[in-house]
C-alpha cells in the first residue's frame, strides 16, 4: 500500500491498520447509505468487501447516490457502485451481487466468511432477516438508517447489545374501516378512502377482493333507508338517472350523494358535529359544458404547480376526467394497481379525497400533499446519509481495531440537544425477552433428499434433542404439531401424512430456517438445516474405524449397528467466546440427564469423530431442556458407567 | 420472514390447544400441502344460550397481518350475515378490534371470540355497519328476532 493511508496508520495504529486489511466486510444496501459507506470503507483502507443490492438505479436516486451517473439509470446498484468505488482504490477486492439478500443465495454460511456486516437497508422486514442471520452467526453488525434529518447508528452483537428485534417495532399507523368508510376526521382518512375507491373502481380482478369493498358500498345500490320487507324502503331514484348520463356521473353520484345520503340518515354518528350533505353534480356545473370542462380539466392537470391547492369545482372537474379515463385504462390493461407516480392515479385520489373532505368539513390537501400522504414518502437527504456514514466506519474500525467497548450507539437529531446534533448513548443490554436473540441457533446437517419428516422428528428432535412435543414452524406457516390430547382424529390423520413426507419435499429444505417448539416445555430453538450427503459415503469408512478403536462400543449393543450409522450432525451456534466457557459447563449437566436417558444416542456417542454431536447452545432459561453436549466428558461417562446405563434406560421407560 | 407475529400466532395456537371455552373452535387454515397458515384462522362462535342467538355456531374467519399483535385481527363472518355491527362484506365492527379505539396487544384470540360472541345479542346501535339490521333492531324488534332465528338455522351446532 501507498502512503495514502499514513493518515489513517497513524489514527489507528499499525496493528489496527492491518487488522482493517485483513478484514471481511459484508455491506448489504449499495443505496443512499449504503453508496456513501462503501467509498468510505474503501478509502480508509478496507479491502475485501462483497456488496449485495436488489435494486436497479432510478434516476430519483442521482441527488444523493453520488456513486451513479445518469448513463448508470436502469443498471443493477451493487455492480455500477463496485466499479465507481474501485476508482478510488483499484486493489480492493470487491464482490458484487444483483440479488436479494434474504434469499438462499445469501445463507447462513455466506455470512460466516466475513468479520463484520454493515447494513444499509431501507426495509424493515430485510432488517429483521439480516438481524436473525448475523445473530445465528454470531457476526457483529453495524445497522443504520435515517429519515430525513433524522439518523441512527447502532451495533448489534449476539449477547452483547439489544438486537434489531428486541423491542416491538413502531408499525405504520392503519386506519379503522369505520373511520375510513363512514366517519373521516382527518384529510388522511379521505385521501385512504379514496385509494380504495380507486382499487374498488379500477382495480379489477387483478386488485378487487372484497375486503377493498368495506370503504364503498356496492356501486349499484340505492337503498337509502328501510327494507323492500316493511315497505318502508327509501331509494335514491336518481341514481339510475345519474348511470343513464354516463360512467362519470354514475361514480360522482354514487359515492357523493347516494352513500352520503346513506351516511347523513346515521343520526347517531352526527350528534356531535354537522351531518355531511350530499353533492348534486348538477349545482357544480352547467349540465352541457360537462364533456367540454373535462378536455380543460385536463390541461389543468399539466398547467397547474402540485403544490397549488385546487379549488373545489377543479377538483370536481379533475374527478370526472380521470374517473372516465381510468375507467378506459383499466378494462384495457384487465384492472390497475394505484401508483403515486402514474399522473391520472394521483390525480384521481387527490381531487376524490378531496371532494370527500369537502362533503366532511375537513381541510383539502394539494396534489404534492396527496402524493406524499398517500405514497408514505419520507424525504431522502444526502448530508444525513453521509454523516451517518461517517458514523457506520467509525463504529466499524472500532470494531474490527478489538474496540468492541468503545462502541456507542449514536441519533442525529434535527435540533441540537444540549448544542450538540449527534447524541451517543452507550449500547444497550439485549432485552432477556427478546424472541429473537435471546434464542438459541443451532444448525443440522442432514441428507434433506433422503430422510423424512417423521424420522426428522422422532430421531432428531425427540431424541436427540429431548424436545417432547415438537411444534415446528417455518415463515408463517405451521407445518408440525406434535401432541395428541386435544387434536382430533383428522389433525392426527394430517400429522401421520407429513411424517410420511420427505423432508426436502415438504419444507425443510436446504437453508430452512424451522423453530422449534415444544407443546407443553418452556422449550424454543431455531434450527438450520443444511442439506448434506457426506454422510452417506461416510458411513462405511466410520463403522471401519469404530470397529478398530471401540471394541467396547462393538460389544455394547449388537442390535443397534444398523442404526448406529451417522446420518445427521448437529452444530450449535458460535457464541459470544466470554460466556461460552461457562454456557458449557451449564449446559453439559442439564445435558447428560438429557441423553442419558435416551438408548439411541450410543449412535452418536460412540462415533469416534468428536464432532459428532457437538451442540453448543446458549444457556437461558430453557436451557433446561436444551442440549449441549460435550462429547468427551459423555463418553467417558459411558465407559466409566456402562452399569448405569440399563438404569437410566428404565428411567426413560418410567417417566 | 415472519417474527413477532407468527411468534404470537404459534403461542396463541397452543394456548387455545389447552384450553378454549366450551362450544367454540378455532384453528389456522390448512395449506395444501398439509402445513397450517398461522395467518389465517377459521373459527365458531356459539351462539349464547338463552340468547334469540342459541343452537347456532357462526362461522368468522379472522386474518392476521405481520403487523400482529400491534395491530388487531380483522374478523369476518360469512358476506351479508345478518347483525347490525356486521358490514355487508363480513366484518365486524367492535372496538376491541379497532386499532384507534380499544385493541391492545393482550388481547388473545379467546378474548376476541367471547367478545364477539357477547356482541351477537348485544349490538351496538351507535355504530352500525348494516342497514337491514340496524332499522329492524331499531325498528320492528319482531322481524329483527325473526330473522336471527332463522340465520341461527342455517348454521346448526355441528352433530
Amino acid at each position: 500500500m501507498t502512503d495514502r493511508f499514513s493518515a489513517m496508520k497513524l489514527t489507528y495504529g499499525e496493528e489496527c491498520f492491518k487488522a482493517i486489511q485483513e478484514s471481511k466486510v459484508l455491506v448489504i444496501g449499495a443505496g443512499g447509505i449504503g453508496c456513501e459507506v462503501l467509498k468510505n470503507l474503501v478509502l480508509a483502507g478496507f479491502i475485501n468487501i462483497d456488496v449485495v443490492d436488489l435494486d436497479i438505479i432510478d434516476i430519483s436516486n442521482l441527488n444523493r447516490q453520488f456513486l451513479f451517473r445518469m448513463n448508470h439509470v436502469g443498471q443493477p446498484k451493487a455492480l455500477v457502485a463496485k466499479d465507481a468505488v474501485l476508482q478510488y482504490n483499484p486493489l480492493a477486492n470487491i464482490n458484487a451481487y444483483h440479488g436479494d439478500v434474504k434469499t438462499q443465495q445469501f445463507d447462513l454460511e455466506y455470512f460466516k466468511k466475513f468479520n463484520l456486516v454493515l447494513s444499509a437497508l431501507d426495509n424493515i422486514s430485510a432488517r429483521r432477516h439480516v438481524n436473525r442471520l448475523c445473530l445465528s452467526a454470531g457476526l457483529p453488525l453495524v445497522e443504520s438508517g435515517t429519515a430525513g434529518y433524522l439518523g441512527q447508528v447502532t451495533i448489534i452483537k449476539k449477547g452483547e447489545t439489544e438486537c434489531y428485534e428486541c423491542h416491538p417495532l413502531p408499525v405504520p399507523k392503519q386506519f379503522p374501516v369505520c373511520t375510513i368508510r363512514s366517519n373521516p376526521s382527518a384529510p388522511i382518512h379521505c385521501i385512504v378512502w379514496a385509494k380504495m375507491l380507486f382499487g374498488k373502481l379500477f382495480g379489477g380482478q387483478k386488485n378487487g377482493g372484497d375486503d377493498d369493498t368495506n370503504g364503498i358500498t356496492d356501486m349499484d345500490n340505492n337503498i337509502i333507508s328501510g327494507s323492500e320487507e316493511n315497505g318502508d324502503i327509501v331509494r335514491d331514484e336518481q341514481l339510475l338517472v345519474e348511470k343513464e348520463k354516463g360512467y362519470k356521473r354514475w361514480v360522482f353520484h354514487k359515492v357523493f350523494n347516494t352513500d352520503i345520503q346513506i351516511l347523513a340518515k346515521m343520526a347517531d354518528l352526527w350528534k356531535e358535529k354537522q351531518p355531511p350533505s350530499p353533492l348534486s353534480l348538477d349545482n357544480i356545473l352547467d349540465q352541457k359544458e360537462i364533456d367540454e370542462t373535462s378536455k380543460e380539466g385536463d390541461q389543468l392537470i399539466n398547467q397547474l404547480k402540485d403544490q397549488k391547492l385546487w379549488s373545489f369545482k377543479e377538483n370536481v372537474e379533475v374527478f370526472l376526467d380521470c374517473a372516465e379515463k381510468l375507467k378506459d385504462q383499466s378494462e384495457k390493461e384487465n384492472g390497475l394497481v394505484w401508483d403515486k407516480d402514474d399522473e391520472i392515479s394521483l390525480s384521481f385520489v387527490c381531487s376524490a379525497s378531496n371532494i370527500r373532505s369537502q362533503i366532511f368539513n375537513i381541510p383539502m390537501k394539494s396534489r404534492f400533499d396527496v402524493k406524499s400522504m398517500a405514497g408514505n414518502i419520507i424525504p431522502a437527504i444526502g448530508t444525513t446519509n453521509a454523516i451517518i456514514s461517517g458514523l457506520v466506519l467509525t463504529e466499524a474500525i472500532k470494531i474490527i481495531g478489538g474496540r468492541f467497548n468503545e462502541c456507542h450507539s449514536t441519533y442525529l437529531m434535527k435540533e441540537p440537544s444540549s448544542r450538540r446534533l449527534l447524541i451517543p448513548t452507550s449500547l444497550e443490554e439485549p432485552n432477556p425477552k427478546c424472541f429473537v436473540c435471546n434464542r438459541n441457533f443451532i444448525t443440522c446437517k442432514l441428507n434433506t433428499d433422503k430422510v423424512t419428516v417423521g424420522k426428522f422428528v422422532n430421531e432428531i428432535l425427540k431424541k436427540s434433542l429431548a424436545v417432547n412435543e415438537p411444534i415446528l414452524t417455518v415463515g408463517n406457516d405451521l407445518i408440525y404439531e406434535g401432541g395428541d390430547q386435544d387434536l382430533d382424529k383428522e389433525e392426527i390423520a394430517q400429522r401421520k401424512k407429513i411424517e410420511e413426507k420427505i423432508m426436502g419435499q415438504y419444507r425443510l429444505v436446504n437453508g430452512s430456517q424451522v423453530i422449534i417448539e415444544d407443546y407443553n416445555q418452556d422449550f424454543k430453538v431455531t434450527m438450520n438445516i443444511v442439506h448434506t450427503n457426506e454422510f452417506d459415503e461416510d458411513i462405511k469408512k466410520k463403522k471401519e474405524e469404530e470397529n478398530k478403536d471401540q471394541n467396547r462400543a462393538k460389544q455394547q449393543d449388537e442390535k443397534k449397528k444398523e442404526e448406529d450409522e451417522k446420518w445427521f450432525e448437529i452444530i450449535g451456534s458460535t457464541t459470544t467466546p466470554s460466556n461460552e466457557n461457562k454456557k458449557e459447563c451449564d449446559a453439559t449437566n442439564t445435558n447428560e440427564n438429557g441423553m442419558v436417558d435416551d438408548d439411541d444416542d450410543f449412535e452418536i456417542l460412540e462415533t469416534p469423530v468428536p464432532e459428532s454431536l457437538v451442540c453448543k447452545t446458549s444457556s437461558t432459561a430453557s436451557t433446561n431442556t436444551t442440549t449441549t453436549t460435550n462429547t468427551t466428558s459423555l463418553k467417558r461417562k459411558y465407559d466409566e458407567e456402562d452399569s448405569e446405563i440399563s438404569d437410566a434406560k428404565k428411567q426413560k421407560s418410567d417417566s | 420472514m415472519a417474527g413477532i407475529s407468527s411468534a404470537r400466532l404459534s403461542e396463541e395456537r397452543k394456548n387455545w390447544r389447552k384450553d378454549h371455552p366450551y362450544g367454540f373452535y378455532a384453528r389456522p387454515t390448512t395449506n395444501t400441502d398439509g402445513s397450517l397458515n398461522l395467518f389465517v384462522w377459521s373459527c365458531g362462535i356459539p351462539g349464547k344460550k338463552d340468547t334469540i342467538w342459541e343452537n347456532g355456531v357462526y362461522p368468522l374467519t379472522m386474518e392476521f397481518t405481520e403487523d400482529y399483535p400491534s395491530k388487531p385481527p380483522k374478523c369476518r363472518f360469512p358476506k351479508d350475515f345478518f347483525h347490525p355491527n356486521v358490514y355487508p362484506s363480513g366484518t365486524v365492527c367492535l372496538s376491541i378490534l379497532n386499532e384507534e379505539s380499544d385493541w391492545k396487544p393482550s388481547i388473545t384470540i379467546k378474548t376476541v371470540l367471547l367478545g364477539i360472541q357477547d356482541l351477537l345479542d348485544n349490538p351496538n346501535p351507535k355504530s352500525p355497519a348494516q342497514q337491514l339490521p340496524i332499522h329492524l333492531f331499531l325498528q320492528d324488534k319482531d322481524e329483527y328476532v325473526k330473522k336471527v332465528r332463522q340465520q341461527a338455522k342455517s348454521y346448526p351446532l355441528a352433530e
